[in-house]
This record gives structure tokens, sequence and C-alpha cells, in this order.
């Protein structure tokens, strides 16, 4: 056998020791990945970021016997630096509960080491597990669910039944993933059938009730603008998604492993994860580990064959690597982009503190969430809810006082916040911007290229 | 037809390139476009690396540098000029070879491929003989890389493609030569032919290579633009003249109605006969170019360009089938008259048309050239100056000064107000809309040349008033001097 085509095969001891330690490394690896951000949002003190992580302390703020899956995030609140360290907590935790579930179930170590690998370097990945996230949350539960009912002791095949109610609480559309991922466990494990059937029957009835009688949402969010493709792939400016060589390579798994009977599994989520994209942008985290996955198969094939060209099979399994890794480093480089800013909690944390006023505050929808949290106002506009796009736009398409000032009463705003966002995507010289200069407006606090705008009455 | 096909190539090879020479010093100047690509050489060779970053405005500009450097290291021997001149028609006069090389790869007759080399040779949509562009050289090289590609099995070859390939990642219209590889394994996996395993090596390497380099250079553009980066920023009044729907006329008055007509055949007649899988590889260009024309990935142009020289190479299978089909009638006494007859009818209807083209290239004439390089010497070096989107780079090149918008619109913000804003300019009768965008791009001076007075249909500027806009430059260009502001001065 040709020395040049062992990259990843028996024949390359370096990569079999890797295989030996990839438990170690790709704990290492988690870790490293999602604490690089920390020190990326340059920020005097470490913020939790992300329209989500807001809008999910905004639920854990009060929460009632329904809502008893935020109470440990309720918990948390009180002390930011574990609202920091939550995320990575449960990053780790996917890391250890995939490496065991790998072990259950089987799955080789190559395969393991290059789906993680690929999964980790996501954008979709390094963000979800570094923000506050549901999907994020769902993911460990369906995992400790699956590893429980895998195991070999009956006590932990019950204990299952904790995460699985859990995990029914995040949307109708993950209830139905979790629920075809026990299917699918449950095909291939015949002895265990009739008992895993009977643990999930309560979690099923509970997620029935959710969907039907306590207006559960179909999907979680958006809490953001969508776009499609950028969501999906990040290298064309998206703050989560995959990079373009998975994408590829999950293309050219999926290729592969059309029609084969052992990868059907794997398969169905295809269908059904591209539906729920369509609909909403925000199960990028899904689709990450469903593209990895199909990526690591792609990889694997591509290079265990034996190449006519054996320097070609070197310098395309470098390029690769480095094109993936170039999406992560890319992604770096904008996730400091990712709001809020401390500038952002030190003025909405004044108004909270020297305001008395009980209007709603104008600002773009991105900030909407952690505004209302550190504030304690409500913001007019958020993109979870609709309500009230059609006033928001109106008020961003005005052009003169005498449309804009009664959109502001009838709306009950009475502040108006601009940050270094806002100020980015409107010009200074027409529109709400340049209204501001208006005389019913007053600047009230003002830092760096944060200011809180009072909408007075007349 | 007795002498030996090489005499018949060479020939073919010199009587192009003496043609394209005659007409690129005949027309004056360069095209438009090429302004940029020559700033770009000269930056090199003062300072060893492109321009990235405007001198003038600070602008970003994003392109692949491999051309500008190979001619930046030979202007260190002649003057860039005629360097100009003549390397863009070497490359482009070695098309004919390269076609040549790769019709005998699909025919075995002897004299078929000449006549794919004549017609590459006098093709219409290559005569932009005053063109100094990245294509020029990127063309030649795609399609030795094709006719590399077809012999793989010998090592040489397959160095050579790898070779050629990290040029034209580096040079250009690399994304050409992908969609043709892939449109090759779907047309071979839908043909249930197996596309040998050191080809599909060498796709995959090819593919992510070229989106590895791509994201290197055009980060920044993916960033900003998304996917609209496949459409360069253009704004979208002017995505028409760079994307236009397809045009029947045109494509045959460009490619030349013969091989427009022939090569359409062939693609037909072999897309449901498919038994060389060199004809394969060469149709799923055909197959390439027109989808991204259909969607609008390429510039027209380019996809004509590369359309028009397949035709060119799928000729000479329709000239063999024709020869052996004329062997078996009657008639075959007359092969040599046909072929004759085949080279007049071709000739008689490419020259004019290449002549045409070369003729009526888009370039500056000699007193604007003036006009703007009296901008160097007499004024402010800060100073803006605003003219024709086509004439940005003029001033940039022969003035030295920094302009409102060019054609590189990669990376530039709010494209579309700003060609609004140019287009106001030179067509608002009202002093305070014209001083409000002089004042909002800080221009001092507007230059009206024959060409912008014809675009616009315009004598002067509309909004010409002796007290705000002073004539400072009068000939056939004239040249104002902005000396209002609707800014308060303190």
């Amino acid at each position: 056998m040709n020395d040049t085509q062992d990259l990843i095969t028996p024949g390359n001891k370096l990569f079999q020791k890797l295989l030996l330690h990839q438990k170690l490394l790709l704990l290492l690896a988690t870790l490293i990945l999602l604490t690089v951000p920390l020190f990326l949002f340059n920020t005097p003190q470490p913020l939790l970021r992300g329209p989500e992580s807001y809008y999910h302390l905004l639920q854990a703020a009060e929460i009632d016997l329904l809502e008893w899956m935020y109470y440990p995030l309720h918990l948390a609140s009180s002390l930011p630096q574990i609202l920091l360290v939550l995320p990575l907590l449960l990053g780790i935790s996917f890391t250890v509960l995939f490496l065991y579930f790998a072990r259950r179930v089987d799955i080789s170590p190559q395969f393991t080491f290059f789906f993680l690998l690929f999964l980790f370097l996501s954008p979709s990945f390094i963000y979800s597990y570094t923000t506050i996230s549901a999907h994020s949350f769902f993911i460990v539960l369906a995992l400790a669910s699956l590893v429980l009912l895998l195991s070999p002791k009956k006590y932990f095949r019950y204990a299952a039944i904790v995460p699985l109610l859990a995990a029914t609480h995040i949307d109708i559309f993950s209830s139905l993933l979790l629920f075809a991922m026990i299917i699918i466990v449950a095909l291939h494990l015949k002895e265990k059938r009739k008992e895993i059937t009977i643990l999930v029957a309560l979690p099923l009835l509970i997620a029935i009730v959710n969907a039907l009688l306590l207006n559960q949402p179909l999907m979680q969010g958006p809490f953001h603008q969508e776009n499609h493709l950028v969501d999906l792939l990040s290298d064309f400016g998206g703050l989560k998604g995959i990079s373009i060589f998975t994408f590829l390579l999950a293309l050219i798994g999926a290729a592969l492993t059309w029609k084969k009977k052992s990868y059907v599994f794997l398969s169905i989520f295809i269908p059904f994860l591209m539906l729920g994209y369509i609909y909403n942008t925000e199960i990028t985290l899904y689709i990450a580990i469903l593209t990895s996955a199909f990526a690591a198969i792609a990889f694997v094939k591509i290079f265990e064959r034996q190449w006519k060209i054996p320097n070609l099979k070197q310098v395309t399994f470098l390029l690769l690597l480095l094109g993936i890794m170039f999406t992560t480093l890319s992604f770096y480089d904008r996730i400091s982009l990712v709001g809020p800013s401390t500038e952002d909690a030190a003025a909405l944390t004044w108004l909270k503190e020297n305001n008395d006023d009980e209007g709603i505050i104008f600002s773009i929808p991105e900030n909407s969430y952690a505004i209302e949290y550190f504030s304690g106002y409500p913001a007019l506009y958020y993109y979870h809810n609709q309500q009230h796009y059609e006033a928001y736009q109106a008020i961003l398409n005005a052009t003169y006082i005498t449309e804009l000032f009664p959109l502001l009463e009838e709306n009950n705003i009475s502040i108006i916040y601009i940050n270094s966002k806002v100020q980015q995507q409107f010009p200074a010289d027409q529109g709400l911007l340049f209204l501001l200069k208006n005389e019913r407006f007053k600047m009230i606090h003002s830092q760096n290229q944060t200011q809180v705008w009072m909408f007075q009455e007349e | 037809m007795d002498m030996k096909p090489a005499y018949w190539l060479i020939a073919i090879v010199s009587i192009t390139l003496l043609c394209r020479l005659i007409l690129a010093f005949s027309v004056p100047n360069f095209t438009y476009e090429s302004y940029f690509h020559l700033r770009q050489v000269e930056h090199i060779k003062e300072t060893g690396t492109p321009l990235f970053v405007g001198e003038l405005s600070g602008r970003e500009f994003v392109f692949l540098p491999f051309f500008h450097y190979f001619i930046a290291a030979w202007s260190f021997l002649f003057p860039l000029e005629i360097l100009a001149k003549i390397i863009p028609n070497l490359f482009i006069a070695a098309l004919p070879l390269i076609a040549y090389g790769i019709a005998k790869k699909i025919t075995t007759h002897k004299h078929a491929p000449l006549f794919s080399a004549l017609i590459t040779g006098f093709l219409p949509i290559l005569f932009f003989t005053n063109s100094f562009t990245p294509e020029t050289l990127a063309l030649p090289l795609i399609f030795l890389a094709i006719f590399s590609f077809l012999q793989l099995k010998e090592k040489k070859y397959l160095y050579l493609y790898i070779l050629l390939f990290l040029t034209i990642s580096l040079t250009g219209l690399a994304s050409i030569l992908i969609a043709g590889l892939f449109i090759y394994i779907i047309v071979s996996f839908v043909e249930r032919k197996s596309v040998p395993a050191e080809e599909m090596e060498l796709i995959f390497f090819s593919l992510f290579f070229f989106l590895w380099i791509n994201f290197l250079f055009y980060k920044n553009v993916f960033i900003n633009e998304g996917i609209s980066f496949m459409w360069e920023n253009i704004p979208v009044d002017m995505v028409t003249q760079y994307y236009p729907t397809f045009s029947l006329a045109e494509a045959i008055l460009l490619v030349s109605i013969i091989p427009f007509v022939v090569g359409i055949y062939v693609t037909f007649r072999s897309l449901f006969r498919l038994h060389d899988q060199k004809t394969v590889f060469l149709i799923s260009f055909v197959l390439s170019t027109t989808l991204f024309t259909w969607f609008r990935f390429i510039r027209f142009k380019h996809s004509l360009t590369v359309f028009g020289i397949i035709l060119a190479i799928l000729f000479a299978e329709f000239y063999e089938q024709m020869y052996e089909y004329l062997s078996k009638t009657k008639f075959h006494r007359h092969n040599a008259k046909l072929a004759l007859v085949i080279i007049i009818l071709l000739l008689s209807t490419m020259i004019p048309a290449a002549i045409s083209t070369g003729l009526r290239q888009d370039v500056p004439g000699d007193e604007e050239i003036h006009a703007f390089t009296w901008l160097q010497e007499h004024t402010p070096a800060k100073a803006g100056i605003a003219a024709t989107l086509k004439e940005g780079h003029l001033i940039t090149y022969y003035g030295k000064r920094r302009n409102i918008m060019d054609d590189q619109f990669g990376l530039v913000e709010n494209v579309e107000e700003r060609f609004a804003d140019l287009n106001s300019l030179y067509t608002t009768p009202f002093e305070t809309r014209a001083l409000e965008i002089t004042d909002k791009y800080d221009i001092q001076y507007i230059v009206v040349t024959p060409h912008a007075q014809e675009h616009y249909d315009i004598q002067r500027l509309p909004s010409y008033s002796r007290a705000c806009f002073r004539p400072s430059y009068k000939n056939q260009t004239i040249i104002y001097n902005v000396r209002c502001t609707l800014k308060t001065i303190s």
C-alpha cells in the first residue's frame, strides 16, 4: 500500500493515535471552540449574546407551572456568570453524550471523529452553544434520552422519561424529530421495543397535549431576519449555518448513500428538515448535525479509497479541512457583531433606573429582546411575533413628522433606542434618524454610538 | 490540401495574429474597462503589489491578480502600452492552436481540425483586439486545460492540467471550467457511463481548490453581498447590459452563422447518440454555458465566447462526418472542392463580421484621453471628478484623481443610489439637485465627453449655470469646475 494514500486508514499511525485519544481531543476541541467567542466579544466583561438568549431569559423571568422547563434558567439568571457558562456546559454534555451514544450503537471511530469535527467547526454549533438556544438544549435532552434508553441497566432506561418529558416542551417540530429518532432506535432494538414503547407513551401524550391544548408553537422563533441561503451557508454572511465545503461534502455523502438500506435512517430526515427549514431557519443546528453526518460519510469514503493520483489525495484532504476551518475563522471574525454589546446593556440599564415612563421602546427587532430584558420595558416589534409589524414598518418609512408623530402616539412609544446597528441600517439624512432633530425628541442618554431618545408629549 | 497540416496551422495562427495586431494598432487606445487593469499592472511594477485598496478613494478592489503580475513582469523589458496591445492578442491568437489540438482528439480526419482552428481564429466574438483584460489569458488557459483533461492518462498532461487550473483559479473564469466538469459528471451519470477514477479525483480537487481560492480572495464580497455576488453587485438598471436576455440574432452575429448552426446540429445529434466520452466532455461545456447564461450566472459575452469556441471545435466532427458520407456517394471526387467551398463560405461570413467587431470597439478617442490627462496637471490632487460610469477608469488612470463610480462594482456601498446619482448629475436640469450630488460625493469637476453627450443625449451639462459650473477645459470634451455648494460655510 502506498504510504501517501494512508490518510485515515490504519496505515497512518498519527491518525490512529488521534482516534485512540479522540474523546479527550474532541472534548478539548469543544472547550476551545466554545470559549474563543467569549474573548472575541471584546468587551470589558463578557456578556451573554444573541436575541434568542434574551428571549429565553425573559421567559424565565416569570414562569408558571406550565413553563417548568424554564426553572433551571430562572435560577441561573440570578447569577450572570452561570448564564455564560451554561451554554458551554451544554456543549460539553453534547460531546460526552454523543461519544457514549456512538459507542453504544457501534458507530465507527473514524465517522465519529469526522462527524464531531465538522459539527464543532460549524458556525451553527458554535453559535448555538455560546448562546442560550432552545434547540441546543433539545439536542442534549434528545441525546440523553437515547443514551439512557440504550443503557443495559433498567433503572437508567426508566430514567430516560425525564429528558424525554423535558424535550417535548421545546416545540412541536422538535417533538416530532424526537419521536422519529426514538422510532428508528426502537426498530433497531427489537428486544427492547416493548419497553421503549411503554417509556415513550407518557412523553408522547404530553407532547400531544402541549401541541393541541397548550398552544405550543410549531417552531420557536424566528429571532432574526431570515434569509434561507445566508442562514444555511455561513460563508455568505450568516451568523449560523455551515461551511459550503461541509455542504458540498454532505451532498456527495447523500448521493453515495442514496437508496442504501443501512443509511435510510439518516436519509428520512432530509425532507423533514428541509421542509422545517423552509418554514423557519432557526433549525440550522439540526441541519448542521445532519449535514455533518453526511459530510463525514463522504469524507471517510473518499479518503479511505485508493486514489489513482496519490499526491492529489493529500492536497484535496488538506484543502477540505482548510476550507472548513476557514469558514469557522471567518465566523469568529463576525461573531462580535452579535448583540447586545456592553454599551447596549449599560444604556438600557440606565434607562431602567432613570425612566418612569410606562411607554414602549422603538428600535430594530434585533435589539428588542435585550431592550426588554435590561430596561424592563417592552419593545414594539419582535421577530417571533408579527403583531406590530405594520406599525414598525410605517414608523421606519415615515419621512415627515406629520406621518411619524401619530404613529408614535398610537403605539404608545415614548423611547427611541439607537445603537450602532440602527445607524448602519438607516440613513442619517432622511427618515426616522433625520426626524429625531425635531424638538419633540430629546436625547436623554448617549454613550459612543448608543443614544436613547425620549418622545415628548405635546 | 497536400501541405502538411502543421504548415496550414502555422499559416492560420500567423494570419490571425497579424489581423488582430493590425486592428489593435489601428484602433486607438484601449477599451474602457482595460484601464483598470493597466493601472493595476503599473502599480505592481512600482510597488510589487496590486492596488487592492484605492489610494485616492480608499475603496476596496477585489480581483484575481495573476494576469496583472504576468504582464508586470514583462513590462520591465518592454513598454507597457505596446505590451498591452500585443500580449492579449498573442494569447487569443493561440486559441486556434489549442482548438486544433482538441479537435484532433475527437476526429481522425487529417484536415478536419484545421477548420476548427480557422473558425476559432476568426470568431467575431474574439475580435475585441483592444481589450486588455484577464479574460484574454483565461480563455486560452481554459481550453488548454480542457485539452489536457482529455489526455489525463499521460502523466505530463495530468500535471499540466493541475498547473493550468491553479493558474486559471488566479486569473478568472474558472467557474466556466468547473461548471463544465460538473455537467460532465451529471451527463455521464444520466447516460450511465462511468467517469474514470482519475477524472473524478481531478474534478474533486478542482472544485474544492476553486472554492477555497475564491473564499480567500472574495470573502468580504460573499459576506457583504451574499448570493448576489454572482451578479457582481451590478446596479439593477445595468444588469441587462451585462446579462442581457438571450438574443439569437446577436449570438449568430458574434459566433457566425455556419459554426453556430453546425455546432448546434452536432450537439443535438451527439446528445442523443453519445458514443464518445470526449464529445460528451465538450458538449458538457455547451450545456453548462447555456445553463449559466439562462440563469445569468456568467456574463453573456463570456458564455458566448466559450460557446463559440466549443462550436468551432465540434465543427471538425461535422466535417469528418460529412466527408465520410460524401465518400460513399458519387460525389466523392469533389471532396477537395467541398473543403474549398466551406473555407470560402466560412471566411466570407466570418471575416467581415470579425473586422466589423474590431473596428466598432468601444474605445475612448484621443481627444478624450487628452482631456483626462489635463485633469492630472490642472486639478488639485484630492479633487473628485465625475464622469460617466465607463469613463471612471480614465479618471483614475490618466487623471490620477478620484471618481464617483466605475465598472468595478464589488463592495461598493449603496451602488444603486450611487448609480442613480451619477445619472442624475448628467440629466437633471436643476442646479440644486446637481449641487446636492456634487456635495454628497465631494466632486469638484464634471467631465462631459462626446461619449457622455451621446449617451445622455445632451450638448452640455443640463443644470449648467455660469456661476456654479465654469468650463475649465473646452474642446470636444468639456470639463466643468464646480464652484458652488449647498453646504453652510462657517
